[in-house]
């Protein structure tokens, strides 16, 4: 038996590929995204270890800034009250309190300068050793017209000493005589240049950048990291500048106009109308973190790797048996019932490879039992021709030859009996040849292909009526009928029923046999069926089984076997074969060729 | 010619004798040889001592025969060069294919079915006997 396997091309995603990419791929997006979430979990931690980092140098640095200040207002306002030089400057030659301020200013770093002026603004004393200190106008600077005005001490506006070219920030407080009457303003200037000095000495990380900005009027740095930006206008961006300027505390990252992004942290000095900014690079402070990213990117990779392996090596354990059972199954199908594929492992694969063989096994003793039984029903058919013929041949002969030669010598009734001797004996040769045909039925090797019933009817039809000429019958068949089968038995099967019909309607004055075929429940019925003599439902229990037949040998001449040989190739297409049909009004003859799931008529 | 004898290959007495009546009816003049197993046959056509082998016109051979196959002593016939043109007729019950393949694979000339009926079986047995015996022309190789 020639089975053919179902046609296996080679499938697109064949299941070692599905395995493989399914788990390479659960594999690198679990790797990725775990080190994706690392990197920026991580890289959040860090960027707020780091902004919290710089605002407490930020809030550091305001106190250093604030203590800074403070001290140099402290060591001013004690020597506005100090009675010498509230004597000096109440007097007629305020420039004799030059050579106290002198001493003042070389015993107290954090002042650039110290200046005793007159309430029209004009300098009477320095400290400076320049002479050019003196009766220089500070009538227009804030500080000045601040102070006329509220006679309270005043931190003035960074500003470039006219004097020293210095940037300071001016601190002017009144002095005032025993009347309680401010009678000359002593000013420090508090040198911002030295704070900026103090600030790099406070963070000696050059990563970090540092300024103390002057809020009033759109901000101004006092103090930098970078001496070069003194004075300037803060070049922080609208939003942190914005925040800053507001006095508000607190971190941002930003993008400057020169396209870095800062990590920045900001800090109110108290008492002071200033804030300390402090900002880094965000790719510089971040760098530990990058490198730890691309460590856990390297761990990922491997982790990608060996999972990776791991998914190829279980996608090889499941694909290769698999494979062997795809491959085995299909030399059974070919035929090859000795394949076994002897799994040992212990899981479900290997209950399926033993399923598989067990199947197998039973197949092939199946086989062989059929194989068996097929020899034997060869050997019996074999023996059926060649044994049983012969003494039939003997009997019709010698009666033969019996009438032959003494038929004379004979009376009627024994040329009769002899008669009749000869006609059984054809008879039974005839069943014989019935036998042998219904055996070969059985035997003949089925073949599917494409079978062109109607013309296989029309031969049929066109072989009858050359048998006999004298009739006239209307044979109607469909074109175009198609089926999948053997053409020689479909050839067969149709001679028969066409043949049955031919011969049931002889005694019919307008005889009709048709051919063809209806589609129901997705099946395909084909039929023959005749206007002829019908029979009987009732008699038709086993109407297709070998040697029933429904009328005498005189009425209608045949074996017995036409139906039955018509059930068996049928039935080895797996099909189903009934009949239609009253006595007088004809008969139809249905089949089918393939296994469906309709169960009228058995 | 007329006088060379046919090998009658039969181990069925009752189908020995209505070959041997239906030869009669067909007025075949030939003697009629009778081998009633395939050893016999052999000894025939091959000569044990009694007759030349050259004399044999036409063989009729039954196949399913007691000793040798019918068909073994069909295969040794076409295998010896003497006899490798030597008219064999298969006569048979069997209508079995495997027996008309493996028949005319060894090179049987004809291949009847003995019908039940006898009058066509005689009718049979007069077309061949008419055909190999009197129309068909042997190759001169075998005929001298």
């Amino acid at each position: 038996m020639a089975v053919q396997g179902p046609p296996m091309s080679k499938p697109p995603w064949g299941l070692r590929l599905q395995l493989a990419a399914v788990t390479i791929g659960v594999a690198l997006l679990t790797g990725a995204g775990i080190a994706a979430l690392f990197i920026v979990r991580s890289s959040q931690a860090l960027r707020d270890d780091v902004l919290s980092e710089q605002l407490a140098t930020a809030s550091l640095t305001a106190e250093f800034a604030s203590i800074y200040v403070a001290g140099a207002q402290m060591a001013v306002d004690g020597l506005a009250r100090e009675a010498r030089l509230v004597e000096a400057a109440t007097s007629d030659t305020p420039e004799s309190a030059s050579p106290d301020l002198a001493v003042f200013l070389h015993s107290y770093t954090p002042l650039a300068a110290i200046t005793l002026f007159d309430l029209d603004g004009v300098s009477r004393a320095t400290g400076l050793a320049d002479p050019a200190a003196v009766g220089v106008s500070a009538a227009d600077r804030d500080y000045f017209q601040e102070i006329a005005r509220t006679k309270e001490p005043f931190v003035g506006r960074p500003i470039v000493s006219r004097i020293t070219s210095l940037p300071v920030v001016p601190y002017a407080v009144p002095v005032v005589d025993t009347e309680g009457t401010m009678r000359a303003v002593l000013m420090g200037s508090i040198s911002v240049a030295r704070l900026s000095e103090a600030l790099a000495r406070v963070n000696p990380d050059s990563l970090l950048r540092i300024s103390v900005v002057d809020r009033r009027e759109g901000g101004t740095n006092i103090a930098h990291t970078d001496p070069s930006r003194l004075l300037d206008r803060p070049n922080l961006g609208p939003g942190a500048l914005s925040q800053i300027l507001a006095g508000a505390a607190g971190t941002e990252q930003f993008r400057s106009p020169d396209g870095n992004e800062l990590l920045l942290a900001f800090n109110p000095i108290p008492g002071l109308p200033w804030s300390v900014v402090t900002w880094q690079p965000a790719d510089q402070a971040m760098a530990p973190i990058t490198r730890r990213g691309w460590e856990a990117a390297a761990f990922a990779a491997v982790a990608i790797v060996l999972a990776g392996a791991a998914g190829i090596v279980v996608s090889l354990r499941i694909s290769h048996p698999v494979l062997r059972l795809r491959d085995a199954a299909r030399r059974v199908a070919a035929g090859d019932l000795a394949v076994r594929v002897r799994f040992t492992q212990q899981d479900e694969i290997g209950q399926l490879g033993r399923a598989f063989d067990a199947m197998a096994e039973s197949l092939q003793e199946r086989s062989r039992a059929l194989e068996a039984a097929n020899r034997e029903m060869e050997d019996f058919s074999y023996a059926v021709a060649h044994e049983l013929r012969a003494p039939l041949r003997a009997i019709y002969g010698f009666s033969h030859e019996l009438v032959a030669e003494h038929g004379a010598q004979l009376d009627e009734q024994a040329r009769g009996d002899l008669s009749r001797i000869r006609a059984a004996s054809l008879r039974m040769g005839q069943l014989i040849e019935g036998v042998l045909t219904l055996l070969r039925l059985g035997r003949v090797e089925l073949r599917r292909e494409a079978v062109d019933l109607s013309a296989i009817a029309d031969t049929v039809a066109r072989q009858l009526q050359a048998e006999a000429p004298d009739r006239a019958v209307r044979v109607t068949i469909a074109k175009g009928v198609m089926a999948r089968g053997d053409p020689a038995l479909l050839r067969t099967a149709l001679a028969h029923l066409l043949g049955n019909a031919w011969k049931f309607t002889r005694p019919i004055t307008a005889p009709a046999i048709a051919f063809g075929s209806h589609q129901a429940d997705g099946a395909t019925a084909y039929f023959v069926r005749d206007n002829g003599v019908g029979f009987d439902m009732a008699h038709t229990a086993n109407l297709f089984g070998a040697f029933q037949r429904l009328h005498s040998v005189d009425e209608f001449e045949g074996n017995g076997v036409g139906l039955a040989a018509v059930q068996r190739i049928v039935r080895r297409h797996g099909g189903r074969v009934w009949a239609e049909a009253a006595p007088g009004k004809g008969a139809t003859f249905w089949f089918t060729l393939e296994p469906g799931n309709e169960n009228h008529h058995d | 010619m007329p006088d060379q004898p046919v090998l009658l290959v039969e181990d069925n007495p009752d189908d020995e004798e209505l070959t041997r009546r239906a030869f009669k009816k067909s007025r075949v003049i030939n003697e009629l040889v009778v081998a009633r197993d395939g050893q016999e046959a052999l000894d025939c056509i091959f000569g044990d001592g009694a007759r030349p082998i050259a004399d044999i016109q036409l063989v009729l051979l039954d196949l399913k025969l007691p000793k040798i196959h019918g068909l073994e002593v069909l295969r040794r016939i076409r295998s010896d060069p003497r006899t490798r043109t030597l008219p064999v007729v298969i006569l048979t019950s069997s209508d079995e294919e495997r027996d008309l393949v493996a028949g005319y694979d060894l090179g049987a000339n004809s291949y009847i079915r003995k019908p039940v009926d006898f009058q066509q079986f005689a009718e049979a047995v007069q077309q061949l006997s008419l055909y190999w015996l009197v129309l068909n022309e042997p190759p001169p190789a075998t005929a001298a």
